[in-house]
């Protein structure tokens, strides 16, 4: 079973379009789809906003996850399969099979344990695919799928220089190399250094989360050959770090658990910066599991706060591709673009032109 | 059971604003529970480090303001505890002006407290209990309320006790011998629905003996009047569609004592009406009132089936009621309406028997003011009463005919002399004055300075007439009511917060368009009363509202001639003749006795007609 999670650096930026593109594709290949998603998907109106929502549309055979009082609020037919032991701010939710098609709206599980638990519920359903549509710019629970795509744009930000500078950070983050050796893939739970002298030190927190973490992690650096940080890292306290610890890093290995962990804080500015300096310096930053980033999926759409409401707004959807295109190593899709069949290739676990 | 106690952290993800979970600290603190209240201004990530650094913690709740981009600062902040390893073990909450269910979902909390929310209301969830009682407030939707319980009915004015004792007595004895094609029909009903056959067989042919051509085409050949069709069974199942109350904005309720509210629907199509009604319900109305068409009740004989049209009034049928009795929320209070017209006692059959709560019955203004032959109506409102009896069924006694221009204390004899029928037929009735700017009141100049002294008075005079429950109406605030929607629910307001001061039982009131709709009105537009209502309510809390002494002296006066014109109709001899005179309300006063049904009464010996 492939699983692959839709996640956006800010909302709005057509995470939900690129499911329903990605859905449309798996059904002209007939495949066995599974869909769920961390949020509230396929609703009429957005309720920040009160523009129009993209909705989602299933074919026949579609499994879904979703809140039980959600699956009278679409048109589709369904049957429930079973009831899951899994709630959200909805509800129960449950596994349900498609048997007309039509529109439904998608408010699955809220957090990583549920999402896994339902991820089980579709593979014993026999899910070829299985989409998780995102939430906001929410990473948490998205660890344990296949592979990410991302979507991003105006909504991120209208500014295409800085929208491609983030994107060049996510990329980056996305790229960094698996952790191989015994040191690097020490399992603590906690942040540790393993010292120079075989020794390890380890500190109470999993995340660095404070100021005054960051300066006693940074008085270990010169007597450490590996870093471990499992647990989040905020842009700001990582450049701090950088800042107090400079050349010493030279020849040392930061390790993080996953590429999420550097992205939550959504202080992607600081975490480029910060990457860039240790390794410029001949540090080494490393992730102990990768997510692979299969491709990137833009949206020239914002919202626009005019005049007392959201108004929608573009920007030059060609020259945001054509920027982020000369960047990135995955496809850059523009999901209106009808030239180009994108699909996602179960088999091979990658994005695929058809 | 001892409530555990529990451990709550409050995080306003704010830069200053934090009064909101300060009112819940203390609810939570006063039923034994720990909680720590983080300082506004905090990163997100500072409030994950203060997660960590405490023990046991198991509840998370979250304040912010939302705004565009702070639902990503929010749903971030759920990442974070994610990420952190937190997640597993805690509930995370979140509460604020313009939290929902689905934007908790999104940002990916467990639960979403939305505007209104009590501090009572978060300690019940954390608690994992329900609400009670207590903490609902009186007469919410965990109860539904006896409006007449704890009434003796005893007249403080023995003179009108009297008075009511001779006309009542006369009324009994000049209807013992007659009957009416509607008290057969209502017998009929009543016989079908206990056998179950509806009107079919052997109940069919009796029924339609007694109806108008119409009716007896309806049931033969299937024919409906002009506007009116039959619902389709798809329509009826889209019902099943529509989302639960809990999935409605609830209003806050206050916990104070205050009058039952009842809303009055009838849009002519009973899906539309349950549609209103259940956004009634959820905007804290206590009891809903079923409006029928008028010319409906001019027929001799109802209409079954599924039906709607596009007049005024929603038809009374058997399935047209019990569809909407399924669709009532089981505290809500359910009045059926049998006060005109020619099928008052069947109505009252129906409506006992579909499960309604009241209804409403009224000889005098049905014959002043609705058109009715006095002699038919008052036959059927004899019957009518003892179908009331029989069905446990309490009735308001509505005074309407104020609006033809019928001054109050000539209702008002007409009204004490419907309670005293009652109560020989072992009915309850809830009188219900008009809380309006009447016809007489605009000649007269009663409220040229204020809408409060009169309106007091009628309440006054009433409480020293007879321990008896009041219920103004219908609704309340008639004829103050204009166009604009603010001013219309600004003057429905202040006159339930009068009623409330004045310590009633219930009011009426009307949707802030229902005076000039000229059509549908809109369900927004009832919001905008209740609504209206409840911020008054709140606004004047136990504080009152106080009458000068005009409406004193209006009250002596009211009493003074409600014994006069009782003394004139005891005189006459006769309650009919008195409405055929005009001694409860004349042509110089705008009541016309009616017509309908003149001619129709039949001796009970012989079948023959009076």
């Amino acid at each position: 079973m492939f699983k692959v999670a839709f996640a956006g650096t800010a909302k709005n930026t057509g995470k939900t379009t690129a499911v329903m593109y990605f859905l449309r594709q798996a059904a002209i290949r007939r495949e066995r789809v599974g869909l769920t998603g961390i949020g509230y998907d396929g609703e009429v109106f957005d309720h920040l906003t009160g523009l129009a929502k993209p909705r989602i549309e299933c074919q026949v055979g579609c499994i879904i996850v979703t809140a039980k009082s959600c699956l009278d609020r679409g048109t589709a037919s369904y049957k429930i399969l079973r009831d899951l032991p899994l709630y959200n701010a909805l509800g129960q939710l449950s596994l349900s099979e498609i048997v007309s098609p039509g529109r439904v709206v998608i408010a699955g599980p809220n957090s990583r344990k549920d999402l896994e638990h339902a991820l089980d519920a579709f593979r014993r359903a026999r899910c070829e695919l299985v989409l998780v549509d995102g939430a906001f710019g929410r990473l948490g629970p998205l660890v344990g799928v296949d592979g990410l795509i991302m979507a991003t744009g105006a909504a991120r930000n209208p500014d295409i220089n800085d929208l491609v500078e983030e994107t060049r950070t996510l990329l980056h983050v996305f790229a960094l190399p698996q952790a191989d050796s015994p040191e690097e893939m020490h399992p603590g739970s906690t942040i540790s250094l393993a010292l120079r002298d075989g020794r390890r030190k380890r500190f109470k927190s999993t995340s660095l989360l404070s100021e005054s973490l960051v300066t006693k992690i940074a008085r270990a650096v010169p007597t450490a050959q590996v870093i471990s940080i499992p647990g989040v890292v905020p842009g700001e306290l990582l450049w701090l770090l950088y800042q107090k610890v400079g050349e010493e890093f030279a020849g040392k290995t930061l390790v993080f658990s996953d590429p999420t962990k550097l992205l939550l804080s959504g202080n992607y500015r600081d975490i480029g910066v910060s990457l860039d300096r240790f390794q410029g310096i001949g540090g080494r930053v490393v992730v102990k599991k990768k997510i692979p980033l299969l491709a990137l999926v833009i949206n020239p759409f914002y919202p626009l706060w005019l005049k007392n409401s959201f108004r929608k707004a573009f920007i030059n959807c060609d020259i945001l591709k054509q920027a982020l295109a000369e960047v990135s190593g995955v496809p850059v899709i523009d999901v209106k673009d009808t030239q180009q069949n994108y699909y996602l290739d179960a088999g091979c676990r990658e994005v695929r032109v058809g | 059971m001892a409530i555990k106690r529990k451990k709550i952290l409050l995080v306003p993800l704010d830069p200053v604003h934090d009064m909101g979970l300060k009112l819940i600290r203390k609810a939570l603190e006063d039923n034994g529970h720990s909680t720590i209240l983080l300082p506004p201004g905090m990163k997100s990530y500072e409030v994950v480090e203060r997660i960590l650094a405490e023990r046991e913690i198991k509840f998370i709740l979250v304040s912010r303001t939302l705004g565009y981009r702070v639902g990503e600062l929010l749903a971030q902040f759920v990442d974070l505890v994610e990420a952190s390893g937190l997640r597993e073990g805690v509930t995370l909450l979140v509460g604020g002006m313009a939290v929902r269910p689905e934007l908790a979902a999104e940002m990916g909390f467990d639960v979403g407290f939305g505007p209104g929310t009590t501090p009572e209301e978060v300690v019940a969830f954390i608690e994992g209990r329900s609400l009670t009682s207590r903490e609902k407030g009186k007469g919410t939707r965990g109860e539904k309320r006896d409006l007449t319980q704890g009434f003796s009915y005893a007249y403080g004015e023995k003179e009108i006790e009297r008075r009511l004792d001779t006309i009542v007595g006369d009324i009994m004895a000049w209807v013992a011998d007659k009957t009416s094609p509607g008290l057969e029909r209502a017998r009929i009903r009543y016989q079908a629905l206990q056998k179950g056959t509806g009107c079919r067989g052997e109940f069919r042919e009796k029924y339609l003996g007694y109806c108008d051509e119409l009716v007896v085409q309806h049931y033969a050949d299937g024919v409906l009047p002009a506007q009116t069709r039959s619902l389709a069974p798809d329509e009826i199942h889209l019902l099943g569609q529509y989302p639960n109350q809990e999935g409605l904005p609830r209003v806050a309720e206050l916990g104070i004592d205050r009058p039952d509210i009842f809303i009055q629907y009838g849009t002519g199509c009973p899906l539309m009406d349950i549609m209103h009604i259940k956004t009634c319900e959820a905007w804290g109305a206590d009891g809903v009132v079923h409006f029928d068409p008028s010319g409906g009740a001019r027929i001799e004989g109802l209409l079954g089936g599924y039906l709607t049209h596009t007049e005024d009034g929603t038809l009374l049928t058997w399935e047209n009621l019990r569809l909407i009795k399924n669709f009532l929320d089981p505290n809500t209070l359910w009045q059926v309406r049998a006060h005109r017209g020619l099928n008052t006692p069947e109505t009252v059959v129906l409506a006992g028997e579909a499960g309604a709560d009241l209804t409403k019955i009224n000889m005098a203004y049905a014959s002043l003011g609705a058109g009715m032959d006095p002699a038919r109506i008052t036959v059927d409102g004899v019957e009518a009463i003892r179908w009331a009896a029989h069905y446990d069924l309490p009735f308001d006694v509505v005074t309407n005919e104020e609006l033809s221009g019928v001054p109050a204390h000539k209702a008002f004899a007409s009204m004490l002399i419907i309670t005293h029928l009652a109560l020989q037929l072992g009915g309850r009735a809830i009188l219900q004055p008009l809380f309006c700017r009447s016809p007489q009141v605009m000649v007269q100049g009663q409220m040229k300075d204020n809408y409060i002294d009169y309106n007091a008075a009628k309440i006054l005079a009433l409480r020293q007439i007879i321990d008896a429950p009041l219920w103004p109406g219908a609704p309340i605030g008639f004829l103050t009511h204009t166009e604009d929607r603010v001013q219309s629910s600004v003057t429905t307001a202040l006159h339930a917060s009068l009623a409330r001061s004045l310590g009633v039982e219930a009011i009426s009131i009307a949707s802030s368009d229902e005076a000039y709709a000229g059509g549908p009105i809109a369900a927004a537009s009832r919001v905008d009363t209740l609504r209206a209502t409840y911020e008054a309510f709140r606004f004047f809390g136990s504080a009152g509202i106080q009458p000068t002494p005009r409406a004193r002296e209006w009250a002596d006066e009211l009493i003074t001639e409600v014994v006069r014109v009782l003394t004139v109709v005891a005189n006459s001899g006769s309650f009919v003749q008195s409405l055929y005179r005009g001694l409860l309300g004349g042509p110089e006063e705008g009541a016309y006795p009616g017509r309908v049904g003149k001619g129709t009464l039949l001796r009970k010996e012989t079948g023959r007609n009076v």
